[in-house]
């Protein structure tokens, strides 16, 4: 019995796995589009434009004009309201980013009778616990902009909402804006899972695929090694080689460490070999103790919150 | 712990000394040349701390010339026949083994005394200077700081370091900027961020603003993308305890020569946005990027104006709403030593990191075995406990990684394994 609901948890896992990869999340997002975008010459370029995109989207009455947001499809299944082939519908989440755009007009009315301190209130009001976007076409430079500036920016810090300005032709930006916070919130679940892993470290352990090395068949460890050495910051290329020069492999390093009593003083001493060749006017010419006493607390601590 | 012994004989040469005497008496009596050179090498012998086994071995001494150290020989000689003297080898066994002793009455000695001392109250230490500076330091990060409405000034501060080409003209323009649009502003050295706001009063207490500033302008943000920075700062401006973190991005140009697509930037940007929480804005130059600084400078300056500010210790707590009247904040000095902290690497990181550089570890599997094994130390004692080297090889290749909880496999076990434990070069 257990077996079984071991199995099915496994395959839930996998079908979420599947859902959040990148790539594949952009088929179970889908953005929804206020009606009153109709009305208006922007919304209907739009309109025109999402539908030549890959983009999924819904068209809907919402209770704030012009306002977009996003919905995912979790996989779970409700009844269906209306018709469907198998009485069942697709349950869709809502996402917690909200879109709003104003004209112009709009903005410049507002700012002149106070009442732009109003719009983010109604948006938490009608979208609590989002996050949310205001997006307008880019503010002229006259001698009234530094006053629309100050404005934008009190809706920054008071109201915490984020300004997008959008340039010519504005139909095209907002659609790239919307692609793209479409493939950010997309990612966003398979981002969340990544930072779980990396929560515990201060700094961010980056995982550039580009700099890895392929060991086949015992062939690569030579190069690892040196990159090894290299995940310490005050190694540099000819520290790492000097090092190398001495201590080919790891086994080398640590047996050095295990039987010589002064190991940390005879590495402090290993000379760097400079690749200009002798100079006057050198300062580091020895690794130093500074450095051997890092790698000797790299290779000897058995505390993982050691600092090094 | 350990102590150097300094073990002399009291008398390491006895026969010696007491022919010499003997003969230095007679030369007295007799009042003979001999009894000067007698004397000084009386004088020496007695200075000498080590056993001398035969009459030779006294050369080495002042005042023993050849005749000297022959007369020692045959009257050794003579005295081994009459007294059965062992032979010198076990003389210096038995001097060894005097030594030895005296070591050992020393170290019963040493145990006496340390458990004296332990039976005996401990007299309070006076406190170092170093002591001393540590629990001011503590009491400073402690004591609480109040500052009512109108007690401070709010100040933006800009980073000594802040500049796109890392040289002195751009930080002279940041500044010429700031100054002309009327911002008072500080440069100072930060651990993190390019601008902070504080609260100062009177007394020198500075508290944090939540809010900090990272300026980017688009050639750098491509490049801190590229080399994979700009991750590494997110992660680090996050968690600062600083709620409010805003890119400042900055045009270059037209935004043309940038190293990476226009598209793949503002997708970044969007990513920060949406899956960071971070705020970005965008100015076209320079001065518009200093001009939304003095802007924004004047905005905190009215609405913390009213505030009644407090300090707080734990980052945790720094959470304000603006809508509150009372606010707690952090104090810059615990700002700066925090992230000054939090630059240095543990075992643990540097661990990780070296695990990635093998193509076949992605960043599940290296933290499955981080988390079985969190130090290379930790590791290696590991394949020294395992009997068979067939073990050893495996061992890491059960180890279940990931949400679906795979197992590591042998191949990645076995190049690990191979890779430490082996001489390949």
């Amino acid at each position: 019995m257990s077996n079984k609901v071991d199995k099915l948890h496994k395959q839930a896992l996998r079908d979420q796995q599947k859902r959040i990869k990148p790539g594949e999340c952009m088929k179970y997002v889908r953005v929804v589009i206020d009606t009153g975008f109709l009305g208006i010459s922007v919304g209907q370029e739009l309109l025109q434009l999402l539908n030549s995109s890959t983009l999924k989207y819904e068209i809907r009455s919402l209770p704030v004009s012009h306002c977009i947001f996003w919905e995912r499809n979790v996989g779970q299944q409700v009844i269906a309201l209306g018709t469907s082939p198998t009485g069942l519908d697709e349950a869709w989440k809502k996402e917690d980013q909200v879109v709003q755009w104003i004209s112009e007009s709009t903005f410049h009315k507002a700012a002149k009778d106070q009442s732009l301190v109003c719009i983010g209130p109604r948006l938490q009001d009608l979208f609590p616990n989002c996050h949310y976007t205001i997006a307008l076409p880019k503010l002229r430079h006259n001698k009234n902009s530094s006053t629309s500036q100050d404005a934008l920016i009190e809706m920054q810090l008071l109201q915490e909402l984020h300004v997008e300005q959008l340039g010519q032709p504005e139909s095209q930006e907002l659609l790239a804006l919307i692609q793209r916070y479409t493939k950010a919130i997309a990612e966003a679940p398979y981002k969340k899972q990544r930072n779980e892993t990396l929560g515990c470290f201060k700094k961010y352990v980056a995982n550039d695929k580009k700099q890895c090395v392929r060991v086949d068949q015992g062939n690569g460890y030579g190069r690892l090694w040196q990159q090894h050495l290299n995940r310490l910051p005050q190694v540099t290329l000819e520290v790492a080689e000097s090092i190398i020069a001495q201590y080919p492999c790891p086994k080398k390093l640590l047996d050095h460490f295990s039987n010589d009593p002064a190991a940390i003083q005879t590495l402090a001493d290993l000379k760097i070999k400079r690749c200009n060749g002798p100079q006057p006017l050198h300062t580091e010419r020895r690794i130093g103790n500074v450095l051997s006493n890092k790698l000797h607390t790299l290779y000897n601590a058995r505390d993982p919150n050691t600092l090094i | 712990m350990e102590t150097r012994l300094a073990v002399r004989l009291k008398e390491p040469n006895p026969l010696f000394t007491r022919w010499l005497e003997r003969w230095l008496r007679e030369a007295e009596r007799r009042q003979q040349k001999s009894q000067f050179k007698l004397r000084q090498a009386l004088e020496a012998l007695k200075c000498y701390p080590l056993p001398l086994y035969s009459g030779r071995d006294c050369a080495i001494l002042r005042g023993f010339g050849g005749t000297l150290c022959q007369m020692i020989d045959e009257e050794l000689r003579q005295h081994r026949v009459v007294n059965l003297l062992p032979p010198t080898a076990t003389t210096s066994e038995q001097y060894e083994q005097q030594v030895q002793q005296v070591v050992r009455k020393v170290q019963e000695k040493q145990e006496e005394q340390a458990q004296k001392k332990k039976q005996r109250e401990k007299k309070p230490r006076k406190p170092t200077k170093k002591d001393l500076q540590e629990m001011a330091a503590a009491e400073e990060r402690e004591r609480r700081v109040e500052m009512p409405p109108g007690s401070f000034e709010i100040l933006l501060l800009v980073d000594i370091q802040e500049t796109s080409g890392k040289n002195k003209r751009v930080l002279d323009q940041t500044r010429s900027y700031l100054e002309s649009l009327g911002a008072q502003h500080e440069v100072r050295r930060l651990t993190i961020g390019d601008f902070l706001w504080i609260a100062k009063d009177p007394a020198g207490n500075e508290l944090v603003l939540p809010y900090i500033v990272e300026r980017k302008r688009m050639d750098d943000l491509a490049s801190s993308i590229r080399d994979g920075r700009f991750h590494e700062q997110k992660h680090r401006l996050k968690q600062s305890g600083l709620k409010h973190v805003i890119y400042l991005v900055e045009d270059y140009g037209d935004n043309e020569q940038l190293g990476l697509p226009l598209d793949s930037l503002q997708q970044a940007l969007a990513n920060a946005r949406v899956q960071n929480g971070v705020q970005v804005v965008r100015t076209e130059n320079h001065f518009r990027s200093m001009a939304y600084l003095a802007s924004m400078s004047r905005s905190l300056a009215q609405i913390f104006g009213q505030k009644t500010l407090h300090s707080v210790q734990d980052k945790a707590e720094s959470c304000c709403l603006l809508t509150d009247s009372k606010l707690g904040l952090l104090k810059f000095r615990a700002l700066y030593d925090d992230s000054a902290k939090n630059a240095q690497l543990t075992v643990r990181e540097v661990f990780v990191q070296q695990l990635l550089q093998l193509h076949s570890l992605s960043l599940e599997r290296a933290m499955a075995i981080v988390e079985r094994y969190p130090t290379p130390r930790c590791l290696l004692d590991a394949y020294e406990e395992c009997v068979e080297a067939k073990e050893a090889r495996q061992l890491l290749a059960r180890i279940p990684y990931g949400p679906l909880e795979r197992p590591l496999g042998e191949k990645v076990s076995q190049c690990l394994h191979e890779f430490y434990t082996t001489q390949f070069r």
